[in-house]
């Protein structure tokens, strides 16, 4: 289909294969754990060993690829139970962040050092210590941007300048168009921006927060690139499934997914009690703190909307006359499609919450989110040592009842998500769905423990490996959450105080479903066999990098199941792999839980691939433990067709032309959901001849064809030669999904978008080069009539970059 | 890699009939004649739109340039046009079948380093090539016509290469400008709709001989 080639020869690549080890840290197997006096004396010793660390990473600065105005700065330094310091440093240029780049240093127990440098950026070589523009006039292009509906004053803004890897250049995003089932294109997240051609550029990160009656809840992010003021990124940082004195109590909840629940509460002087669970959290939650008071400890909060400003904002459950909650009931969702949300007001009407959100019944929700930030917290802390979310005690909170906005109804509740908000350092669970809203009803309550442990995780993940939120590294960050809130629920259903993790009944296939009694009618996410929802993969294949991150955590949910509960034989059962026939043995939650972390907190680069995950994990666990668990890791991996298991043959591997590689117009990265880089744009009613590559097996043969029925029968027939005709319309802004499976190994397959553009902007039934004259005639004029010319549906470059790739694409030369 | 569909080709076929004067070959020599090595192209006459033969041509690659009527004020220009077996198309340094001569103005105010130019030129089957320059959207004048606009090349087609003689006449199948008046952002809708329009138009071409 084109006659560009990938660069890429394989599968997923190997950052890890590339590490450049430092030192003469230890790979050897089953580190125990240090007696409590000399991890102690260790923990003592801690900012001398980062301080040693960090003099060693930068003595390496000329091995690394760097210069002497790199430098690294320590973050969140820990020092494990086998006595290891594990210090990931922030990459820095000229004094600035370098977007994206990291090193970690092992310190081990007796001294010696590792440097693990897959995160480190090289080569960078910018002149001067600043670019161009200056922070408030990247402020003002982000904001012009973001073109806030309630006026710029209603954004918050941080600005930072770093220094920015080109290859990260965003562009066309797609969405998940859930009521349909398709993927679409976002036109409201896509950033016209092509990779400078310089590996690194000068920018400005720009943070933004919305928090009002008409954006409703946003924190868009931005990369402005800082001498030509062109966007190069833009993404959206809500990561979706968002002045007490008082004293420590312990109360009672009635809660809607676990029964009656132990609460950790705080009583105020007055006797009243209140959802802040005062005995976790030694650091200020720093939100709070930003807004001019200080809060200690986890505390759940209800949506409110001020008629007074018109925001949206929360308040904390207090003032409870007694310590027990709730009442094991849901609110019925406080909507009526004439009014919009029905709300309780305060007693001068300044102030409104969803109707019943204070009483009993509207308290359950705020019992199930209280109880899950309370365990979680616990199960960090118990397990893994970890002080809170990021290590370091800070306090966090949860919002129940939230309240958004919508056009058509106005002030309404929000429903069916929950998600962890990293400017608040928070978590937002909306209400279940409703008919009434218009809406199928995904969700009962979103408060259920996995999904509270899910969205913490998060946090955890943001605070240690960063995974990139998008492609494979956005998988390994779903994956992470719902890997370690499944075991929050372990831990807790199993009763568990201690270190341990106990496991699941073996054959309780429901236990590992995300959200099991949250979700209507099917899981959110099934682990053992992710496909069962129709969407995610059950194992890697070339272009899985496009599916929506929610979805390609398949693989990395499939193998840990694997790890923990083993893969069966019985070609029948539900956890049976064509990629490990034979089948495997679990390893149990409590090593699986071990391995991951540690390959999360000690080993993985932010932007991770499957295949560094692989290398990642199995290096945790011959740290942690012996060959025959390393072996296990290797076993889960191949399982889901990452890697081979050992013995087993080089696979045949299958792909699409790479058309839009890292950096291109329509990106690699694009964000917030999915990876356009398998993606290709055709014109209408043309015949192409699709191309793939076949390795490792002599029978390049391949089977094509269209991977979602509904758009089969439309979309016309592909030939054995690969040959397909377009069909004579487009489908909008749909992905129109397509499969090459091998003939030699039917197994292997690999997947590819394309998108299909009208080019006859003059409407005289020819596509030729004269419609490109009406697309440049409409450019830039919005009330212009003609939407023909409007190659991509845009009115802006984006339609000269559909026009001219699919121009291209049909007619030679390129 | 690509071909058209078969309702394209014969839509253009159709065109050929109807609008065309020549795409074939003439008759060749009457004498046994060497297969060609060169071309010579012979200008049109007149003063209107026309395709006129560029100082950079050498005797295997033939440079035309669009040039337009002095005083004609236009925005862009895009044309089909197609040559008979024996001569190909070809490209540019950076592989465009389409050269840009520098009049008109291909980027906008917008100062974004990635601005793609509405710049496009490829061959459909057929031997027809598509190729069009604009300027894009009204933050640039329009600009005189009268100079060359762009430039398009042609060579021997070495899988068919014709006899030493053999004259072919290239025809213009449609072609249309960018007019000065594209209107207004805050005209009403109908008077914008009404100027939104491209502007058809002829184009004169000489003789290509084969030598």
């Amino acid at each position: 289909m084109s006659r560009m080639h990938s660069r890429r020869t394989h599968g997923p690549l190997s950052a890890l294969a590339l590490a450049l080890v430092l030192g003469a840290g230890s790979l050897s197997a089953g580190n125990p754990q240090l007696p409590p006096t000399q991890l102690k004396a260790l923990k003592a010793q801690q900012p001398a060993r980062v301080a040693q660390a960090q003099q060693r990473l930068l003595a390496q600065r000329a091995q690394l690829g760097l210069d002497d105005r790199s430098d690294f700065v320590p973050l969140h330094p820990f020092t494990n139970e086998q006595g290891r310091t594990v210090t990931r440093f922030k990459q820095t240029f000229a004094g600035q962040r370098v977007w994206g780049a990291s090193a970690v240093v092992h310190t081990e127990a007796e001294g010696t050092s590792r440097i693990l440098p897959q995160g480190v950026k090289a080569g960078i070589n910018l002149e001067g210590a600043a670019p161009r523009l200056g922070a408030e006039e990247a402020k003002a292009l982000a904001l012009r941007n973001l073109a806030p509906k309630a006026g710029l004053a209603a954004a918050q803004v941080k600005v930072e300048q770093v220094v920015f890897p080109t290859r990260f250049t965003g562009g066309l995003a797609t969405k998940r168009d859930a009521k349909r089932g398709v993927t679409v294109v976002d036109p409201a997240m896509s950033v016209w921006a092509k990779a400078p051609t310089a590996p690194y550029v000068w920018a400005y990160e720009v943070r933004t927060l919305l928090a009002n009656r008409q954006d409703g809840h946003q924190e868009i992010t931005y990369i402005v690139d800082g001498d030509t003021g062109a966007i190069l990124r833009k993404w959206n940082a809500i990561q979706p499934l968002e002045a007490l004195d008082d004293t420590p109590a312990q109360g009672t909840g009635q809660s809607y997914f676990r029964g009656t629940v132990p609460l950790s509460t705080a009583q105020a002087g007055d006797g009243t009690f209140s959802l802040v669970a005062k005995d976790r959290g030694t650091l200020p939650q720093p939100y709070f703190e930003s807004q001019g008071f200080t809060q200690m400890g986890l505390t759940t909060c209800y949506g409110t909307v001020d008629f007074n400003v018109g925001a949206l904002g929360f308040e904390p459950y207090i003032g409870h006359a007694t310590n027990t909650w709730g009442d094991g009931t849901l609110l019925p969702l406080a909507f009526d499609s004439s009014v919009g949300a029905l709300l309780d007001l305060n007693g001068d009407g300044s102030l409104g919450w969803l109707r019943g959100a204070l009483t009993p019944t509207g308290e359950t929700n705020a019992v199930d989110a209280h109880y899950g930030l309370s365990t979680t917290w616990d199960f960090y802390t118990n397990v893994f040592g970890r002080d809170g979310i990021d290590g370091q005690g800070t306090s966090t909170f949860a919002i129940v009842h939230p309240i958004e906005l919508s056009w058509w109804y106005g002030i309404v509740p929000m429903i069916d998500n929950a998600y962890w908000a990293p400017w608040y350092f928070g978590m937002v669970f909306g209400e279940g769905g409703s008919p009434a809203f218009g809406d199928n009803g995904v969700f009962t309550a979103t408060t259920e423990l996995d999904i509270t442990g899910h969205e913490l995780t998060h946090g955890v993940t943001q605070e240690t490996a960063g995974l990139i939120y998008e492609g494979q590294s956005g998988g390994l960050n779903e994956a992470t959450s719902d890997i370690l809130g499944k075991m929050v629920q372990a831990y807790a259903d199993g009763g568990a105080t201690g270190t341990a993790i106990p496991d699941f009944t073996p054959g309780d296939l429901a236990a590992w479903e995300v959200g099991h009694n949250a979700v209507v009618g099917h899981p959110l996410r099934a682990m053992y066999k992710p496909s069962v929802d129709g969407i995610s993969a059950n194992e890697w294949y070339d272009g899985i990098d496009g599916l929506d991150v929610h979805y390609s955590s398949g693989p990395v949910n499939r193998f840990y199941y694997f790890l923990a509960m083993g893969a069966s034989a019985n070609t029948a059962s539900e956890s049976h792999s064509v990629y490990l026939p034979g089948g495997m043995t679990g390893l149990g939650n409590e090593k699986a839980a071990r391995i991951w972390y540690k390959a999360l907190t000690e080993y993985l680069a932010s932007d991770a691939d499957f295949l560094a995950a692989r290398e990642a994990s199995i290096t945790a666990a011959l740290d942690l433990y012996t060959q025959s668990e390393a072996d296990a890791v290797r076993r889960a991996w191949a399982a889901v067709n990452v890697g081979e298991a050992p013995g087993q043959a080089q696979r045949v591997r299958i792909r699409f032309p790479e058309t839009h590689p890292l950096g291109s117009f329509i990106g690699d990265r694009a964000v917030p959901e999915g990876i356009l880089g398998r993606t290709q744009i055709l014109p209408i009613a043309t015949t192409v001849r699709l191309q793939t590559t076949v390795e490792h097996t002599t029978d390049t043969g391949v089977m094509l064809s269209f991977d979602d029925p509904r758009f089969g029968s439309q979309a016309g027939t592909i030939g054995t030669d690969g040959t397909w005709t377009t069909p004579n319309f487009t489908f909008y802004m749909d992905l129109l999904p397509m499969v090459a499976r091998s003939h030699a190994d039917p197994t292997q397959y690999a997947k590819a978008n394309m998108l299909l553009a009208n080019l006859d902007g003059d409407m005289d039934s020819e596509q030729d080069a004269l419609d490109l004259g009406m697309t440049a005639m409409v450019w830039g004029c919005p009330n212009a009539p003609q939407q023909a010319a409007r190659t991509a549906g845009m009115g802006d470059d984006w339609d000269f970059a559909f026009f001219t790739e699919a121009f291209h694409n049909a007619w030679l030369p390129r | 890699m690509m071909n058209r569909t078969p309702t394209l080709a014969l839509a253009g076929l159709l065109l050929s009939f109807g609008l065309a004067c020549g795409g074939g070959s003439s008759a060749p020599a009457p004498q046994a004649a060497a297969p060609a090595a060169s071309l010579s192209y012979t200008d049109p006459a007149g003063s209107s739109w026309r395709l006129l033969k560029d100082a950079s041509s050498t005797p295997t690659r033939l440079v035309l340039n669009l040039v337009g009527p002095a005083g004609t004020l236009t925005r862009g220009v895009g044309f089909n046009l197609k040559a008979p077996e024996g001569l190909k198309f070809d490209a540019f340094p950076g592989g465009m079948l389409i050269q840009d001569a520098g009049v008109y103005q291909l980027l906008s105010n917008a100062l974004d380093p990635n601005e793609p130019v509405a710049l496009v030129g490829g061959v459909k089957t057929g031997n027809l090539l598509s190729a069009g320059i604009y300027q894009k959207g009204r933050d640039q004048g329009a600009k005189d016509s009268g100079a060359a606009l762009c430039r398009i090349a042609l060579a021997l087609d070495s899988a068919h290469r014709p006899l030493a003689g053999t004259t072919f006449t290239l025809s213009v199948i449609k072609a249309r400008i960018i007019p000065e008046d594209i209107g207004s952002p805050t005209d009403e809708p109908f008077t914008l709709d009404r100027k939104l329009r491209m502007t058809d138009i002829s184009v004169a071409v000489g003789t290509v001989t084969a030598r």
